[in-house]
């Protein structure tokens, strides 16, 4: 799953259902830039079962408020906090979190 | 296993046959008490045999199942309530074992369980489905959920679970200090009435709480049920979960100033994680861990070995001889079986006394998932999980329970690559042949000033090209035998905490040094049996062990070994710990015998000082090629005979286990005939 395309659909679905919404702000978790915060606003469809169940029973379910900490070396996970958290994980899967950047 | 002392009968009296702590199934202890057991239960001894009679009977009144998130400190609870009243089902290190303990209230005994951690109860497979059956199958009385007070919403999630099927729950809000020197304040009475369940506020790890927490568990358990549920009940959707969570969270927690500011921690934690810091701070730590067990190891060895070998074997054999037994006997049993257990105990002990506890320290901290998290991305690039750094590091101590560790990874694929790389990580049982060779020929080649830090360089060298294995083997397997793709990858990293230094020396001392050794000792005594029949039984004029080192030469001089050396790594499969003395006793057998010396040359020697033995063995026809091929070999052979089978046991398949033991000996084969080549042809 390509995150260049994935993040493509997200926008294109954000604008259709909040046309308020300015068109810059949807983001993947992946894209967000060290310490900044966003609010979840879905998970990636494409993003079932198993993994998809561990994903919101951490925590990463849509209003939840997360904050982009350190990246490992060698292009390794990213560290996210969240209600009190801290959570890694790896960019291909952080791609799948569909983000809203707050302040 | 005879008792312990010949019991006093009388028609008033009972026996009550305990069992000390399952792990040590042979050692009973024959305890009397009388008919009456209310007078038993008013005194502590009487106390105490009841409860091991619980635990090992199973008589109980009330089970209760202990669940909650990992890293909530539900071990340190587990432990303040059941004290040493309590064993492991498995191997001990991470806790995906199923610990049993009892403990007594109010005249009441429960048997409590310790549910490895979760997050949910949905989880789909390995380990964590675990809680969600035991809860279903074992229906236990009462469920005590810990709680981590510092992260409240995410572990309400698993409350709501568990208070959806089971009627009464207690929740034990842990770490409640820690979560007032960060600024948070939780109000437990209101958090109980929001929930509508008992909140015990606790700091396990000062034993604050746990008083209360045993009446609130009496309490509830003889108490009727005040809910209604069904335990296979619907389990709500995670996002409304986290929608209640956040709201009752908002209203019984409050924040303040703390005390110290926290900001350290934050910088603690970039220095720990960062990409130019990370590495040579891991670096550094494994160096130190590694340097001081060799350093601190060794008078403590010397001290032992004076013991047990200088002064007691000969009076064991003395005592042997005394009873009129043939000499073939008193030599299986002293200078074979006890000279090999004691040596296994020289020398692993103080090496493990020394390893276990930092390893346990570390782990306590926090800073093992830290390393995860920097060396995942080399090993998600090897096709690996991050998380086999953990199990890795496990290894270190003891190979099968690194194979164990292995559960922590949920991916199958992944899994088994943890498993059938585990073995590069050097384990215990290996450090001594390592740090024997390093001190000898390595130290022994610079000053003496600088001996140590040469011998430990070469050690740490070892160990890196381990790890460097681990990668590369990893990758291999990646794309011959394991084809795959990543898996995700997700891990909680908690926030760094003050270990608790008692807690951190009785579970490293009693559950992994001890433990660990003990099944070295065990697997000591037949090797030391076979050890002892292959030098001393003759065929043709000469001893077993001389036709199977001329057998082996051939293939021993490819290696840059010898056949001595891979005749004791044949004999050692049971136990790595035993190839340093096997070698050392084929080398007194063989070479007193090639000198012309007496039947049954004996296998006790005095390796004395360190030059004795590098004497004994370059005499021998020890080269550094040898030694330091050995070194290699020693990092690349196949797992010993407990790993194996543990590999068994958690792979279920002959082939997989096939597979451990063919790689690293693979491995071991082309690295040390390389080296060979290499090292003649320079030399």
């Amino acid at each position: 799953m390509n995150m260049t395309n994935l993040s493509k659909r997200l926008r294109f679905r954000v604008l259709d259902e909040r046309s308020d919404v300015g068109s810059g702000n949807a983001r993947s978790l992946g894209e967000l830039s060290p310490g900044a915060v966003g609010r979840v606003v879905e998970l990636s469809p494409s993003c079932t079962g198993f993994e998809r169940r561990r994903l919101l029973d951490l925590g990463l379910v849509p209003g939840s408020m997360v904050e982009r900490a350190e990246q490992a070396p060698f292009g390794g996970p990213i560290a996210f906090r969240l209600r009190g958290v801290t959570l890694a994980l790896r960019s291909a899967q952080a791609g799948m979190v569909a983000v809203e950047m707050m302040a | 296993m005879m008792p312990f002392s010949r019991p006093v009968r009388s028609d008033r009296l009972d026996f009550v046959r305990i069992t000390v702590l399952r792990r040590f199934k042979s050692f009973q202890i024959i305890l009397m008490s009388s008919h009456n057991p209310e007078a038993c239960a008013a005194c502590p001894i009487g106390r105490a045999v009841q409860e091991r009679m619980a635990l090992v009977s199973g008589k109980f009144d009330f089970l209760v199942a202990l669940m909650g998130n990992p890293n909530t400190g539900k071990s340190t609870v587990f432990n303040r309530l059941t004290g040493m009243r309590q064993h492991t089902g498995n191997w001990p290190g991470k806790t995906t074992a199923l610990a049993e303990g009892v403990f007594e209230e109010g005249g009441k005994i429960f048997k409590i369980v310790d549910l490895p951690g979760t997050y949910s109860l949905t989880a789909a497979d390995n380990d964590e489905q675990v809680p969600e059956r035991f809860l279903r199958v074992a229906d236990p009385d009462v469920t005590v959920v810990v709680a981590d007070a510092t992260a409240l919403e995410r572990n309400l999630l698993l409350c709501f679970q568990v208070m959806a099927r089971r009627a009464k729950v207690v929740v034990a809000l842990n770490l409640v200090d820690e979560a007032r020197s960060r600024g948070m304040r939780v109000d437990a009475e209101a958090l109980s009435r929001e929930l509508g369940v008992p909140v015990v506020p606790m700091a396990a790890r000062r034993g604050q709480g746990v008083a209360l927490l045993r009446s609130t568990v009496l309490e509830l358990a003889k108490a009727e049920p005040s809910r209604k549920v069904s335990q296979d009940a619907a389990l709500p959707d995670s996002e409304d979960l986290y929608t209640r969570a956040g709201l009752i969270v908002r209203q019984c927690v409050s924040s303040f100033e703390p005390r110290f500011n926290l900001d350290w921690r934050y910088a603690l934690d970039w220095l720990l994680t960062s990409r130019w810091t990370a590495f040579p701070i891991m670096l550094a730590v494994f160096a130190f861990v590694l340097w001081l067990t060799i350093v601190g190891a060794n008078a403590p060895s010397q001290f032992l070995y004076g013991i047990l070998v200088d002064w007691l074997q000969p009076l064991l054999k003395h005592a042997v001889g005394a009873t009129g037994a043939p000499g073939w006997f008193s030599g299986i049993l002293v200078d074979g079986m006890y000279l090999s257990g004691a040596w296994v105990v020289c020398v692993m002990l103080p090496p493990m006394a020394i390893f276990f506890p930092m390893f346990t320290l570390l782990e306590d901290l926090g800073y093992l998932p830290r390393v995860a998290f920097n060396m995942d991305g080399l090993f998600s690039r090897a096709g690996a999980h991050g998380k086999q750094a953990l199990t890795m590091a496990m290894g270190y101590g003891c190979n099968a329970a690194g194979v164990v560790a292995a559960r922590i990874i949920e991916s199958p694929r992944e899994r088994l690559v943890a498993i059938l790389t585990n073995n590069f990580a050097l384990c215990n049982g290996r450090w001594p042949t390592l740090i024997l060779l390093a001190s000898l020929f390595v130290g022994g080649l610079v000053p003496p000033a600088w001996s140590s830090l040469a011998s430990m360089g070469a050690v740490l060298a070892v160990a890196l090209l381990g790890v460097a294995l681990s990668l590369v083997s990893a990758w291999i397997l990646s794309r011959t035998l394991l084809k795959g793709e990543p898996c995700a990858f997700h891990l909680e990293i908690p926030p760094l905490r003050r270990p608790c230094l008692w807690q951190v020396l009785y579970t490293s001392l009693v559950d992994r040094t001890i433990f660990v050794l003990w099944r070295a000792v065990v697997f000591a005594f037949p090797a030391g049996a076979v050890i002892w029949l292959v030098a001393n039984v003759s065929a043709g004029g000469s001893p077993l062990a001389w036709w199977l080192v001329e057998g082996l030469s051939p293939l021993g001089w490819l290696l840059g070994l010898n056949g001595v050396i891979l005749l004791a790594y044949v004999i050692a499969i049971p136990a790595n710990e035993l190839v340093v003395p096997t070698i050392l006793m084929l080398t007194v057998t063989l070479g007193g015998k090639a000198l012309g010396a007496g039947e049954g040359a004996g296998v006790i020697f005095e390796p004395g000082s360190v030059n004795n033995l590098r004497g004994m063995l370059t005499g021998a026809g020890w080269t550094s090629l040898t030694a330091f091929s050995m070194m290699l070999f020693c990092l690349c052979h196949n797992p010993c005979s407990t790993t194996l089978y543990t590999i068994y046991k958690e792979t279920r398949s002959l082939r997989w286990t096939f597979w451990s033991a063919a790689m690293p000996l693979a491995f071991g084969f082309a690295f040390c005939t390389l080296f060979a080549l290499a090292w003649r042809l320079l030399a």
